[in-house]
């Protein structure tokens, strides 16, 4: 108890609430532009905190990744292009929803709902993280592999409309994922003689060229398009959301969870954890014939589990010093410089700082939803600009935000290349999701296979003989083949009866 | 620019051939049961699967739909140099900025993309340079990125 | 204007800019390329140094992570860019590895080393239930049932599958009696262990530190000549079995190859000052990171030292082309 008070001053220190405020205008800004990350903001952070206490350099960060995953899905629902990663499950949907005149709710439903599924992880981070880090920490290649075979699965319910043609993107996206040394044999594929490509083909500049640039260009090859509805009387992006919250409570509950979940997994942050959600929810849904037409349900799922991934990642971090993401990578570093070496004793040796961070993490979540709302209402005045101006401006912020993920003109050139493929992608009726999350996901695909091979000394049945791996394995099964099996025991009792 | 799903298919089975033969030219590896070619083989059958039931599909459809369509815009001048215009501003980007410098090739790109759109010389300019300065503050010295200064590498702040 | 003259001021702009450079080197932000993701070791000391060198120079000191094809991006990076003390980087042992591998033709010689500040040697871990008490244990399970425990921690050929191999090699063992799979780094190849994935993952201590802390995992050994002073229970490899065999990763600040020597003359101190500073210092022994220091002809020789030696080990176990 006492723990609990000295953190609670710790926390109510005018500045760290200054820090804390000035770190969250920071990192709605950094989600908001295209090709910078959550990541990038934390990595942009580490030399600023290096001179401060514990307390506020933690409080920094936590409060800027939690708003950069929420602001990622401004200008995806905005302009079509995902600000971080994690939006891009959803910014077809989102985008469709502007394109009916209904940003204010896509955005109202992003906002609330993230705060919702970020407080939902920082609660189970507060009260399970020793628990549920020992169950992470059983996760081996064997789990994995069976994990991103359903997060694959994922590829046919997320395109909307013809499965072929969602099929073929997943394996063009597949294919990309060959490219480079990072294959589990260490051995140059598909380069061409590149020194870039060896390093693989960068994800972000890809994802850029796929959703901007191809907007961009199908823009411009059709003058005197329609300007973005924009309403009139700009709404209240709250408005509806308390009907949102009765009718979706289920969905949030399960968003909620499954991004913590997957958040607590090495290895799997909030990206994936969007695509699986919006995924399920679609699977789930009593209408799922909404989803890809502008329908907030997937939004709702989603964006909740991205923003839980986010907490849910720092479980494992705090525990074991595993990180659950890219982001608690560089945390763990931090949290080393700051005396608060992270393993089950930071329970004891650094309580009060510890229980500081948890209510940080209400805090940052709070704080979401004025501070979004601030943004949004920025943001939408940009949309009142005509779109001769605006859509170069746009390219413009593309072309700077590919070349800022790795600082090389090469992340420019994927954008271009990239923002042509997606563009006869899809006016050949290809959707774009699919190959995105092929390129997400390739590369482990591979790299779980093999490395559970040589461990089961290439046994295939390897892969079902541990227990956890062997459940998901029956799962992932029971998933392809099931529509088969209904089939064909249907056909075979029509005869009969 | 659409295609005809037979053509569509029919490009990506070749492609899918390519790279199961290429995959198939990939050495073993020492220790490891599954080499680099093995998960390129899988990908390849795997997309030449899906073309052939696009093909099928394709042939099943006929020619009703025509072997190549283009968009509406792509058929009138504007269209074509709007669309032209995008590919070469980030073409020119990517083969100028390094030498030339942020500060120069940014503005240039936007004023083309303007004009081509039919934005007023004046506003164009104005919105250009003050568009450009504006990105390169906030990604120059908010976010640190090394934006290349080129010529301007004398007056750099 | 003709051509004649467009070429003629672009030539006297370089050199007014090159000019400017040598007068007063910073007078403007400083590029730090790391060829290892963010959240690494590497990233996490180059971030330290930058943060500090920033303070010296009075230039903003911007690190960058090139990351991908196991490092040859970014030491490509480095050793590409323009030598005028604007892009430096940090360099890792595997500089000294890859190009025996066939993947680059770049070496250490292709960089201007200003100082190796770090040398983390290998240790053995083992998960904290594993039967093996001793080094020799493992050793003898190794040997009798040859392929059977998998070990980890880094790409297929890097410096801790080199770091088994050679000592297996050293032991008499045919070095693919520990066969490697492959990972994206020491902590999830530590996590595949807990997993009961892989028994065995010879990375540096300071990686395997917080499992270590934690009780999941436990250290047989170090591959060096002298014990951890944070983990001194841990023995020296030469004190446990009697085998020399030693190998460690390190890090060095370089930059392009041809760092004018007004440059060098301006960092070197500034970096020396850092590294005896006590926030480097703290920064360091917190993470577990052994400090070390080689500047000039005694870095040299420590880089073709370690350059030939890998090569060695490399050839001898099979791993070099």
């Amino acid at each position: 108890m006492d723990a609990l008070l000295t953190a609670f001053g710790l926390v109510l220190d005018p500045y760290v609430l200054l820090v804390i405020a000035g770190s969250a205008a920071f990192g709605l800004f950094v989600g908001a532009v295209p090709g910078l990350t959550a990541t990038m903001a934390t990595a942009l952070l580490v030399p600023v905190t290096f001179f401060m206490e514990p307390v506020p350099a933690i409080a920094a960060i936590v409060t800027a990744t939690a708003m950069a995953i929420f602001s990622g899905d401004i200008p995806g629902c905005l302009v079509r292009i995902p600000g971080t990663p994690a939006s891009a499950a959803y910014t077809d949907e989102a985008y469709a929803m502007t394109r009916k005149g209904q940003a204010e709710q896509a955005l109202g439903a992003g906002l609330v709902f993230s705060a919702l599924g970020g407080i939902f992880g920082s609660i189970v981070l507060v009260l399970a993280a020793p628990a549920l880090a020992e169950v992470a920490l059983r996760f081996s290649s064997f789990e994995y592999f069976w994990l991103v075979c359903l997060g694959l699965t994922c590829a046919v319910f997320i395109s909307t409309g013809d499965p072929v043609k969602g099929l073929i993107s997943l394996f063009l996206g597949l294919s990309v994922s060959l490219v480079g040394l990072d294959n589990p044999a260490g051995y140059p594929r598909l380069t061409f003689g590149s020194i870039e490509l060896l390093g693989s083909v960068s994800f972000i500049p890809t994802m850029i060229g796929m959703f901007a640039v191809s907007e961009i260009i199908r823009w411009a090859a059709s003058p005197g398009a329609a300007p973005f509805h924009v309403q009139n009387n700009i709404g209240n992006v709250f408005t509806g959301m308390g009907r949102m919250m009765v009718t979706y409570r289920r969905q949030l509950l399960r968003g909620s969870v499954l991004g913590t979940l997957i958040g607590a997994l090495p290895g799997a942050g909030a990206d994936i954890a969007a695509w699986i959600a919006y995924a399920m929810s679609k699977k789930l849904s009593k209408e799922p014939e909404k989803f890809g037409t502008g329908h907030p349900e997937g939004i709702v799922e989603s964006g909740a589990a991205n923003n839980a991934a986010v907490s849910g990642a720092w479980i494992p971090a705090l525990v074991f010093g595993i990180p659950g993401d890219s982001i608690t990578a560089i945390v763990i570093g931090v949290l080393y410089m700051k005396g608060m070496n992270p393993g089950p004793t930071v329970f004891m040796n650094n309580a009060p700082q510890l229980y500081a961070v948890f209510i940080v993490f209400f805090i940052a979540n709070l704080m979401m939803l004025p501070f979004g709302w601030a943004a949004i209402k920025a943001a939408k005045q940009i949309l009142r600009m005509p779109r001769s101006v605006l859509m170069p401006i746009i390219l413009l912020f593309c072309i700077v935000g590919s070349f800022a993920i790795n600082n090389t003109a090469f992340g420019v050139g994927l954008m271009l290349v990239f923002g042509i493929v997606g563009y006869l992608m899809e006016s050949n009726g290809i959707p774009v999701a699919p190959a995105i999350l092929g390129l997400v996901l390739g590369a482990l695909l591979e790299d779980t296979f093999v490395s559970s091979m040589i461990k089961s000394d290439g046994n295939i049945w390897g892969l079902f003989e541990r227990p956890i791996a062997g459940t998901l394995g029956a799962v992932t099964l029971l998933v392809w083949f099931a529509p088969l099996l209904i089939r064909t025991m249907r056909r075979w009792q029509a005869p009969a009866s | 620019m659409r295609f005809h799903d037979g053509i569509v298919g029919l490009v990506l089975l070749i492609g899918a051939l390519a790279l199961v033969a290429y995959a198939r030219s990939l050495p073993a590896m020492p220790g490891q049961d599954f080499g680099p070619g093995f998960f390129p083989t899988i990908v390849g059958a795997g997309m030449g699967l899906t073309s052939l039931v696009l093909i099928a599909r394709g042939m099943a459809a006929g020619r009703g739909t025509g072997l190549m369509e283009l968009d509406t815009g792509l058929r009138d001048r504007r269209g074509l140099a709007g669309v032209a215009a995008v590919l070469g501003g980030i073409l020119f980007y990517l083969l100028a900025a390094d030498e030339l410098g942020f500060l120069i090739v940014a503005p240039l790109m936007l004023l083309v993309l303007f004009r081509s759109q039919g934005v007023r010389w004046f506003s164009a300019i104005t919105i250009a340079v003050v568009a450009s300065l504006l990105v390169h503050f906030a990604f120059y010295k908010l976010l640190r990125v090394p934006l290349p200064w080129g010529l301007l590498t004398p007056f750099s702040w | 204007m003709n051509r004649r003259s467009l070429f003629a001021l672009a030539a006297g702009a370089a050199m007014v800019a090159f000019a400017g450079t040598a007068a007063a080197w910073p007078t403007r932000p400083i590029t730090m390329v790391v060829p290892w993701g963010a959240g690494g070791g590497t990233d996490a000391t180059a971030r330290v140094i930058g943060s500090l060198l920033e303070k010296e120079l009075g230039q903003p000191v911007n690190v960058v992570n090139r990351t991908g094809g196991s490092g040859v991006v970014g030491h490509t990076a480095i050793a590409t860019a323009s030598p005028d003390g604007y892009t430096l980087g940090i360099m890792t042992v595997e500089i000294n590895m890859m190009h025996w591998q066939g993947l680059t033709k770049l070496t250490h010689e292709n960089y201007t080393p200003i100082a190796i500040y770090n040398i983390d040697p290998a240790g053995v871990q083992v998960a904290a239930d594993a039967p093996y008490k001793s080094i020799k244990d493992l050793l003898d399970a190794i040997k009798a049932n040859p392929g059977k425990l998998k070990a980890s921690g880094t790409g297929q050929g890097g410096i801790w599958h080199l770091a088994i191999a050679g000592m297996l090699k050293d032991a008499g063992i045919d070095p693919a009696a520990a066969p490697w799979v492959p990972s994206q780094g020491a902590a999830s190849g530590l996590q595949d262990m807990v997993a009961g994935g892989v028994q065995v993952v010879p990375c540096s201590i300071p990686e395997a530190r917080a499992m270590l802390d934690a009780g999941k995992v436990r250290s047989l050994v170090i591959m060096d000549g002298k014990r951890n002073p944070v983990y001194p229970d841990v023995p020296t490899l030469k004190e446990a079995t009697g085998s020399d065999w030693t190998m460690a990763a390190w890090r060095a600040v370089v930059g392009p190859k041809g760092l004018p020597k007004e440059v060098t003359d301006k960092l070197l101190p500034a970096l020396k000052k850092i590294h005896g500073s006590k926030e480097f210092r703290d920064f360091m022994a917190k993470q577990g990171f052994g400090v070390f220091w080689a500047e000039g002809a005694e870095a040299t020789a420590f880089l073709t030292k370690s350059n030939t030696a890998l090569g060695d080990v490399m050839k001898a176990v099979g791993i070099a082309k």
